[in-house]
């Protein structure tokens, strides 16, 4: 009786074996790819998995004759491209979000004082007075624009982006600055979305694509300005934001 | 107990043989067929995939090979001096002709030497930028004379790359012809299913980017896989996996293309594409798990046919131990067992003359001895009680132990008669209802003497209305004078005998007990078998046949009664017949 037990155990055991393995292929078990998490530029403790834009209306004291009201609506769609564009380029590595801030703020200065730096385009140059400012009355407490309740900085990396009515554009620090006459001119319209995207991604701490040393070229040609060297979104601006690209190398140096 | 063990061993015996004799080669059977179906199913699978790798790649080269051909620009007519005060009027036919060439083309530009695009012209930007690409990497290979791609750009509007010839004039390099090519043919050629039913393509670039195929999760075009160990082999062909793609186990091919260095993965889920194998592996499965299922059932049926005559022949060997030498086999194997089955009956047969031939002679013998011992008898006791003459004492002390021996022997003549007649069915018995307590009292009289010599006390104090017994009375007697004669010799002195009755329904026992030395449980097993007597009386000087018990009872059951005993060594013994009220 105790053989046919364990005779049928072991046939038990057989059976098994034959269901479970025979003829069944082995299977490598899974490589852990890590997901990829990207990070400002060339800063890896700083991750951009999430990122909130507060848009900016600054109006300049003596330009409020100029501005416009729907502001909001001019601007949506350009976010819009913006967010359609880094989804592609971040293959949803990382999510960008916007709100918008409810008025414009005016500023203290003349259009003329903050236009001063004008071609100083990335750094803080153009941007310092309008940073200063606004950091002023806006972000401390105790400034006639300052919102206690604002809480969307919570949804992942806080963005500044400013909609000046006047003119350049310009990104620095945490503040992308663009005109709003880039926005609304039907000249700029096909490149509109790609120069906001352009400034965001200043404040994602990626370099311009320019080279701004002069240089002389073998026909005697001296190209003291910018001088475009890459087709992609850093370098090379006048192009619909769906033709323009981030670079590898670039992407790599955030994380991806 | 232990003979029923091994009776049922020899059954477990066969099932066990019967089980590993066939479960065994049904096992091998379909682990042999399991693998060699799935070995030949994967190496088709491989075949399939390694198939697929091959042509996708092929497409692939031969989509760049044109490119490159369409721009490998030769021009040998003119020298490079007179070309270069040309004003790039050359340049622009040929970027608008390229352009229109091949529809893939979105930009095309031709550079100088120096990095500076000289003309451009673009199927989406009428006055696009020209871009100082002075310190490309790709422009510097171009201008050594290498044709290169760029990694792949990333768009809203689909994939594509740069393309970077260098422009040969007699045999240097003269400007480099710049093309951004629009990469979604060969996103067209990788995407949607390629393999069964959910067998997808990966197309990966040098930096281990997707290129194209399927959007599988974050696994879109642009999604940079470099750090996945797999990019990194040449060639891996029906690698079976978990894809970190799809998150399941699958037959991936890798292999890279020659001359560009972009990767192409074929990954296959394996439930796919095991889809069919799996089907027949499941019959396989079902029809071994069927068999042995079926093995099971029957050993178990067959082992107890198989064994069924055995028992048969030990059943009725039983029988005939007890003496019952009637039974017959009945075998019908129509083998071995069954010619085993008749020759045991014979043996029967054989074994019950013998036994014939012994009572006839027992009976003889002691029919032939009972006349010359009876006759001594009576002629001791003549001598004995002086009718020869008073004895002197010397003779009549030798007298006296002839007289108890022979006594033992007409005893025993007697028994051995009985005996011989009860097994030759020579009983002359008759059954009628009889009053049973005058046979009691007759019995008591009797051995009183034999009370007294011990000094034991018989009670008998039978209810007035006990109803009549069918017993033939003569037998009755010598069944309770044996039970008694029994109490008094076995009982010691002082002791007591009580005879009763119980009636129970239409039965009437006759119960007779006493304080005697009682009997020990295995000694009650055997103890109506002829010639049994207990080790422990042997040891006395208490003479016995062994005879008396086996008698007792075979006058009992003959009468149609039953004879029981209940009893314990050193506490006495109860002996009960029943018979059937009158
Ligand atoms: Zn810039």
């Amino acid at each position: 009786m105790k053989k046919i037990f364990v005779t049928f155990i072991l046939l038990i055991l057989a059976l098994v074996w034959v269901t479970l393995y025979a003829g069944i292929s082995r299977v490598e078990p899974t490589e852990k790819l890590e997901s990829k998490i990207p990070h400002i530029y060339e800063k890896e403790d700083m991750p951009i998995d999430k990122i909130s834009i507060l848009v900016y209306y600054f109006i300049p004291k003596d330009r409020l004759d100029d501005s416009i009201n729907n502001w909001k609506a001019v601007t949506d769609p350009h976010l819009q491209d913006l967010l359609k564009f880094h989804e592609v380029q971040f293959f949803g590595t990382s999510k960008i979000s916007y709100d918008f801030f409810p008025q414009p703020i005016v500023g203290e200065k003349t259009g003329a004082e903050y236009e001063t730096n004008i071609s100083e385009h990335y750094g803080s140059g153009e941007m310092s007075s309008i940073i200063e400012e606004m950091t002023k009355r806006v972000l401390s407490e105790g400034g006639d624009y300052y919102d206690p309740k604002d809480t969307s900085g919570e949804r992942g990396r806080r963005v500044y982006l400013v909609v000046f009515e006047g003119e350049g554009a310009a990104g620095s620090g945490d503040f992308g600055l663009i005109s709003r006459s880039y926005l609304t001119l039907s000249a700029y319209q096909t490149f509109s979305s790609t120069f906001l995207a352009h400034e965001f991604y200043h404040t994602l701490g990626l370099p311009d694509n320019y080279d701004e040393s002069s240089y002389v070229f073998g026909d005697s040609q001296q190209v003291s300005m910018l001088n475009l060297t890459s087709k992609d979104i850093m370098g090379y601006v006048r192009v619909p934001i769906e033709s323009t690209y981030i670079e590898r190398e670039t992407l790599q140096k955030m994380g991806l | 107990m232990i003979e029923v063990k091994s009776k049922s061993r020899i059954r477990d015996k066969f099932i066990l043989y019967f089980v590993v004799l066939s479960c065994l080669p049904v096992l091998l059977l379909g682990i042999v067929s399991l693998s060699a179906v799935s070995v030949s199913h994967r190496q088709s699978v491989n075949d399939l995939e390694y198939q697929v790798i091959l042509e996708k790649s092929k497409n692939i080269k031969n989509f760049f090979d044109n490119i490159q051909s369409t721009l490998a620009i030769k021009v040998e007519t003119l020298d490079a001096e007179a070309l270069s005060k040309s004003n790039s009027l050359w340049q622009t036919s040929f970027a608008e002709a390229l352009l229109k060439e091949n529809t893939s083309f979105l930009e095309v530009s031709f550079a100088d030497l120096q990095g500076k695009e000289i003309v451009k012209k673009s199927k989406t930007n009428k006055n696009p930028d020209l871009l100082y690409i002075t310190k490309s990497l790709q422009f510097q290979k171009a201008i050594r004379g290498e044709a290169t791609i760029s990694s792949v750009h990333t768009k809203i509007s689909g994939q594509a790359v740069t393309i970077m010839v260098p422009v040969f004039v007699e045999g240097g390099v003269h400007n480099v012809v710049i093309a951004e090519v629009d990469l979604s043919p060969i996103n067209k050629l990788m995407k949607g299913t390629v393999l069964g039913s959910s067998g997808y393509i990966l197309l990966l670039d040098e930096s281990g980017t997707v290129v194209a195929g399927e959007s599988i999760g974050s696994f879109a075009p642009g999604y940079n896989l470099s750090n996945w160990e797999r990019v990194s082999r040449t060639l891996v062909i029906g690698g079976r996996y978990h894809s970190p793609v799809k998150n399941v186990p699958v037959v991936g091919s890798g292999m890279s293309i020659s001359n560009i260095n972009w990767s192409i993965f074929v990954e296959w889920p394996i439930s796919d594409a095991d889809n069919l194998i799996n089907e027949i592996r499941n019959k396989i499965l079902f029809a071994v798990f069927l068999s042995i299922i079926v093995v099971l059932l029957l050993a178990p049926i067959i082992s107890s046919r198989l064994v069924y005559p055995i028992r048969l022949l030990e059943k009725t060997s039983r029988e005939i131990e007890k003496g019952d030498f009637e039974q017959k086999v009945e075998i019908k194997t129509g083998d071995e067992l069954q010619e085993l089955g008749e020759s045991f009956n014979r043996m029967a047969v054989g074994l019950k003359r013998l036994q014939e031939l012994k009572n006839e002679f027992v009976f003889i013998a002691a029919h032939e001895l009972r006349a010359p011992v009876t006759a001594i008898k009576g002629y001791l006791s003549l001598l004995l009680e002086g009718d020869a003459g008073e004895l002197p004492k010397r003779v009549r002390d030798f007298i006296s132990p002839v007289k108890q021996s022979n006594d033992r022997l007409v005893t025993l003549v007697s028994d051995l008669l009985d005996v011989a007649r009860s097994e030759a069915g020579q009983l002359g018995i008759s059954v009628v209802a009889s009053d049973i307590k005058a046979q009691i009292n007759s019995i008591i009289k009797e051995v009183q003497p034999l009370l007294m010599e011990k000094y034991i006390i018989l009670t008998y104090e039978p209810e007035p209305d006990l109803p009549l017994v069918f017993v033939d009375e003569t037998r009755f007697k010598e069944v309770i004078m044996n039970l008694v004669s029994n109490s008094i010799k076995y009982g010691s002195n002082n002791g007591w005998i009580k005879i009763t009755h119980v009636v129970k329904n239409d039965i009437v026992e006759t119960i007779v007990a006493d304080n005697g030395r009682g009997i020990s449980e295995e000694d009650q097993k055997h103890l109506f078998q002829k010639f049994f007597r207990a080790d422990d009386v042997k040891k006395t000087p208490i003479q016995g046949t062994g005879l008396g018990l086996f008698i007792t009872k075979e006058l009992v059951e003959k009468m149609g009664g039953t004879i029981t005993v209940k009893s314990s060594l050193g506490k006495g013994a109860a002996f009960t017949v029943a018979f059937r009220r009158g």
